[in-house]
């Protein structure tokens, strides 16, 4: 009888109405106390510097807010291998792990105790201090480039004049990192998968460092907040005014981080696992982690250069800003998710031949065009017009570019009678999906 | 005698790091290890670059050796034979010894005619300079443009030689092939 009344769909629909209702207004409330909250760091900095000297009061508000941005990413790490998971699930019409506590939320937590479980192998002519470093150290290029990421007004860590560069070099220190991991395992497979992804990472890198030196040219400076600032005073996404470089900074960014499509660094076909193949148990797992945490702070990177960081048309005057840059910044982590479950892999050469023949060359060129059109803007007065003009003929040249790419490789027209899902219908895929949607 | 500031203890811990570091590569026998130890070294002066609160200089030790510098020197290990062996003592010990016995002589003598005090970050925190990066900017493009464009011009030379020294000609490439083929 009450099992009954519980599971009726009426009751089930009443509550998640009620429930929504009780969790905006909660919610407006919440949003209006924890609207900037550098009020807090303030005040910790206020109270000590009252009572003790500024050099502790200093120590203290940094320390508060390390402790916020790791905090950001460690629930980050504990809940996006379940998000990625749960969607790639739902792309291939599977449920994905739903077992481990309310929809499988406990999953992350039950595969971290099992893989802290796991006995730790070390290769006996492994170099073991080398083999025992760089699981940890490649946490800190992880971390550290989280530094000046803007994360409203007034809420940046390090608000440097030179946060691009130090993003960019700190996550440079990723590469020897990963040699000395594949190095000292002491294994044929570990060294070559090492060996290549540090060659793919070190060709990448020069896109990537082209891309945002455009972005440094449009805007005039390297500091987050000024240029997050550039792109809301002239009421421009910069994502539309360079799309190359948007691409470029996307493309080359998930060779950097080994997402998909440019994960060659764990071909399982060709090489076995890369250069992680001889780590077991959470030594492991700590490398899986740093590229779950890489690619929110791509997400990141990609929200505060290309769009408009905690801006979204006048919201962020009633939403915290922090959550509009999550929101952007999760957008972007599903994207990624996205190009996962659907794109197979590059081949190491296709690979270095796109970078070294195709994208420097092109990015170089862009970059010519990018500081030809900043001096026509340096010269003349009508800037917001200008700014119109030059991101209709960029996102145009772009367009032309993809068009002509497809005309040069033969690349299939869209045909909605090829792609329709012929075969899943009939085998009852999309009911098998309803069923998924049912179990949980 | 230095002392005891927030500045002076960074600036103390961060020179401990990068001269123990350094010390090491020397002494380590494993060429990885003592590569390793380089990085860490370089990372070293980068931090005491920031005590300065010299930004872009710190970024631009990080990015070049710390991230580059150091891939170069990988692949140079990588390419010599014989890494795994130990490395065994210098024939030319004595000499490297008093070399660096002078070395450490002559630092001495600057180091002494310098207060420390008036060098670290305390001493340049009053002078209240925030911001390096325009103002390299400006003087590379504007009083050092030559001097900025020879070194570039230099650089691409290099390149353009290194290349040109490596590069195979397609007749080896034609060799190299007959010679597969002959094998199988």
């Amino acid at each position: 009888m009450i099992k009954n009344f519980f599971s009726n769909p009426l009751f089930i629909k009443l509550t998640i109405g009620f429930a929504t209702l009780v969790f905006l207004f909660v919610g407006y409330f919440i949003s209006k106390l924890l609207f900037d909250l550098s009020v807090f760091s303030e005040f910790i900095f206020d109270f000590f510097l009252a009572r003790f000297s500024y050099n502790l009061a200093y120590l203290a508000s940094s320390i508060i807010g390390a402790l916020g941005i790791i905090s950001f990413v460690g629930l980050v790490l504990l809940i996006g291998s379940w998000v990625e998971r749960r969607v790639i699930a739902r792309f291939q019409i599977r449920v994905g792990p739903n077992r481990v506590g309310p929809f499988g939320l406990l999953q992350p937590l039950a595969d971290a105790i099992k893989l802290m479980q796991k006995e730790v192998l070390v290769p006996d002519i492994a170099d073991k201090l080398l083999f025992l470093i760089p699981p940890v150290a490649i946490f800190l290029p992880a971390i550290l480039a989280w530094g000046p990421i803007p994360w409203g007004p007034n809420m940046s860590y390090l608000d440097i004049n030179v946060g691009i560069l130090y993003v960019f070099a700190v996550s440079s220190l990723t590469v020897p990192i990963i040699f000395f991991a594949g190095w000292s395992s002491m294994n044929h497979y570990a060294l070559l998968g090492s060996m290549r992804t540090v060659a793919m990472m070190v060709s990448y890198e020069i896109p990537v460092s082209l891309s945002l030196l455009s972005v440094a040219l449009v805007t005039g400076t390297l500091n987050f907040n000024e240029i997050v600032m550039w792109q809301s005073n002239n009421s421009i996404w910069l994502g539309l005014f360079i799309p190359f470089a948007l691409f470029t900074f996307f493309f080359a960014s998930t060779a950097e981080i080994n997402r998909t499509p440019n994960d060659i660094a764990e071909a399982e076909s060709e090489i076995v696992a890369g250069y992680h193949i001889e780590y077991s148990g959470m030594k492991a797992g700590l490398f899986m982690a740093v590229e779950l945490g890489n690619a929110v702070l791509l997400g990141a990177l990609i929200s505060s250069l290309f769009l408009n960081g905690w801006f979204l048309f006048g919201i962020e005057k009633f939403v915290p800003p922090y959550i509009i840059f999550i929101a952007k910044t999760v957008f972007i982590y599903l994207l990624l998710i996205w190009l996962r479950a659907t794109f197979p892999r590059f081949r190491l050469d296709q690979l270095m031949n796109f970078a070294w023949k195709t994208l420097i060359p092109a990015s170089i060129i862009h970059f010519f065009l990018i500081a030809i059109e900043v001096s026509i803007m340096s010269n003349f007065n009508q800037i917001p017009y200008l700014i119109a003009l030059f991101t209709i003929v960029n996102i145009s040249l772009v367009v032309a570019l993809a068009y002509l790419w497809g005309k040069i490789f033969h690349v299939q027209q869209y045909n909605a009678a090829n792609i329709q899902p012929k075969f899943a219908t009939s085998i009852g895929g999309l009911n098998a999906m309803k069923e998924v949607s049912s179990i949980d | 005698m230095i002392e005891l500031n927030i500045y002076n203890f960074a600036f103390l811990l961060f020179s401990l790091i990068t001269l123990l570091s350094a010390l090491g590569v020397a002494l380590v026998n494993s060429l990885m290890r003592s590569l390793f130890l380089l990085i860490i070294s370089f990372i070293g002066v980068a931090s005491l670059f920031v005590l300065l609160s010299a930004d872009f200089i710190a970024i631009a030790q990080l990015l070049i050796y710390a991230g580059s510098i150091s891939i170069l020197l990988l692949f140079a290990v990588m390419l010599t034979p014989e890494i795994s062996i130990n490395n065994q003592n210098s024939k030319y010990f004595l000499f490297a010894a008093l070399a660096s016995i002078l070395f450490i002589y002559i630092m001495f003598l600057f180091i002494s005619i310098f207060d420390i005090n008036q060098l670290t970050g305390s001493s340049l925190d009053k002078l209240n300079f925030n911001d390096t990066i325009d103002k390299l900017g400006n003087l590379l493009l504007g009083k050092y443009i030559i001097a900025f464009e020879l070194a570039s011009i230099l650089l691409l030379f290099a390149l353009i030689g290194a290349i040109s020294i490596v590069r195979n000609s397609q007749s080896d490439f034609n060799i190299i092939a007959t010679k597969i083929k002959d094998k199988k």
